[in-house]
């Protein structure tokens, strides 16, 4: 391991329930900063469902999480905030705000919250949709976006209050396939600046190129872990071997 | 009728008007708060604005009309006019019909909206003034329109406490002029002009606020 790079997102013994349903069954992962870990696994596993934890979207009962140094309490307000002021979110239903034009979408967030002017605020958003590739779509209500735009406006919003940790759930999975390749070139641009991502996906390609790690997840456990290579090509486990003859083909 | 008439029965129209404009927007304040409370995660702001609620709906206009009429200058030693209790009556009782609204068109934003602007670091507060809000509002019209129109109809019923509006005038003429037929008929034509035209009203305001798909 290098021995520069520190752990930036540490989970230990993570537990959580709804109710009587046990979802996360101690989950033990450590990511550093600059990697990009792919948690795959059928649906019911548990890999939104984790995510979600990871910036206090859902509460959980036994086990830590660390960001950044700060130890995540969904009942503590101040280490919510401080945690959630690292880590940016896309969904895989966008939730971008209908009644906001997309550069309104992006603003809204450094303006209330960091206290950005308008001008300041906009500046940066006009960069991000740059970026993002969708930088003719300033003006456009996300009712008039493709899937594909929308993704990309909704990491842009994210991106607009300098997260250093991006969580991704599904964010290719609602859309039509001629779109996934557009938002996946955008977060693999996002790899190659150094962003530390987790992502939720099925996109095998994906995690094949720009993944240093992926966890297999299964029934509230992580199954099996390790490189694309070790994983794809080399499953050890049998419920994993079956997963991944189901997505490749 | 003559002309002199239906000019009265406009005017008394107009007093109507005013009277419900007056008591639907300080029940669309009122309302508001309730609606806060009535959303709000502490118990007992949530029970205080459920028993208001129903209270408030739960017994007939007219009952409300009276207890206010006679129970002002009773309990409160206050003489108002029966136009004051008639407004007062009006913005109470459709407070809390409009906290029910605004609830359930804050309750049908999805939950992605307030998770993606929690995800942004906006407070609760800030989540609900620039995300929930502007959203809830727009699918609050119609039913807000709604009940504009209800209460316009229902407040006829202040003609009971001596409020001069529209219907009490209406009866006046008819007894002055002995006809029935033609005085109720123009009454009942003004009263659908003023509700008709305020659905039209909230059927533009709609279309207006309505955010469209420029490639449609």
């Amino acid at each position: 391991m290098d021995m520069k790079s520190e752990a930036m997102i540490i989970i230990q013994c993570l537990q959580k329930w709804y109710g009587d349903l046990h979802v996360l069954k101690g989950i033990d992962v450590s990511i550093n900063k600059g990697e990009v870990v792919v948690i795959c696994g059928v649906s019911g596993s548990g890999k939104s469902t984790l995510i979600r934890c990871i910036n206090g979207l859902e509460t959980f009962q036994k086990g830590t999480i660390t960001i950044d140094g700060i130890s995540l309490d969904t009942n503590n307000r101040k280490s919510v905030r401080e945690v959630r002021k690292r880590v940016g979110i896309v969904f895989q239903n966008f939730n971008l705000f209908p009644h906001l034009t997309a550069i309104e979408n992006i603003t809204l967030a450094p303006r209330q919250v960091k206290g950005l002017s308008k001008v300041e605020a906009e500046q940066r958003a006009i960069e991000l949709l740059n970026q993002m590739g969708v930088s003719d779509k300033t003006k456009s209500y996300p009712i008039s976006l493709s899937g594909g735009q929308k993704q990309r406006v909704a990491i842009a919003r994210s991106l607009a209050m300098d997260p250093m940790i991006m969580l991704f759930d599904e964010p290719t999975s609602a859309l039509d396939p001629e779109m996934i390749k557009e938002v996946l070139d955008a977060m693999i641009s996002l790899t190659q600046k150094g962003m530390t991502m987790i992502v939720v996906t099925h996109e095998m390609g994906f995690a094949k190129s720009v993944a240093n790690k992926v966890i297999f997840l299964d029934e509230g456990v992580i199954l099996e872990e390790g490189t694309p290579q070790e994983l794809f090509l080399n499953p050890k486990q049998e419920r994993t071997k079956e997963f991944l003859r189901h997505i490749l083909t | 009728m003559t002309p002199m008439y239906v000019l009265l029965l406009l005017k008394g129209a107009v007093v109507s008007l005013k009277v419900c404009t007056l008591g639907i927007i300080l029940g669309c304040v009122l309302g508001f708060f309730i609606s806060l409370m009535r959303i709000s995660k502490m118990k007992i702001l949530n029970m205080l604005s459920l028993i208001y609620i129903e209270l408030f709906r739960d017994s007939p206009l007219l009952i409300q009309l009276f207890l206010f009429y006679y129970g002002l200058p009773i309990f409160f030693n206050l003489q108002v006019s029966a136009q004051v209790v008639v407004t007062i009556v009006i913005t109470l009782n459709s407070s809390a019909y409009i906290a029910e609204i605004f609830k359930s068109a804050i309750g049908g934003i999805m939950k992605g909206q307030w998770e993606a602007s929690y995800s942004l670091g906006l407070s609760h507060l800030k989540s609900l003034r620039y995300v929930i809000l502007p959203q809830a509002f727009r699918i609050a019209i119609p039913p807000l329109i709604s009940e504009f129109v209800g209460k316009l109809k229902a407040s006829s019923l202040g003609s009971v406490v001596g409020f001069v509006e529209i219907t009490r005038l209406a009866a006046m003429i008819r007894s002055i002029t002995y006809s029935a037929f033609d005085v109720l008929g123009v009454t009942a034509a003004i009263y659908f002009v003023m509700c008709y035209g305020l659905s039209r009203l909230g059927s533009y305001l709609e279309k207006r606020l309505e955010i469209k798909d420029v490639n449609k």
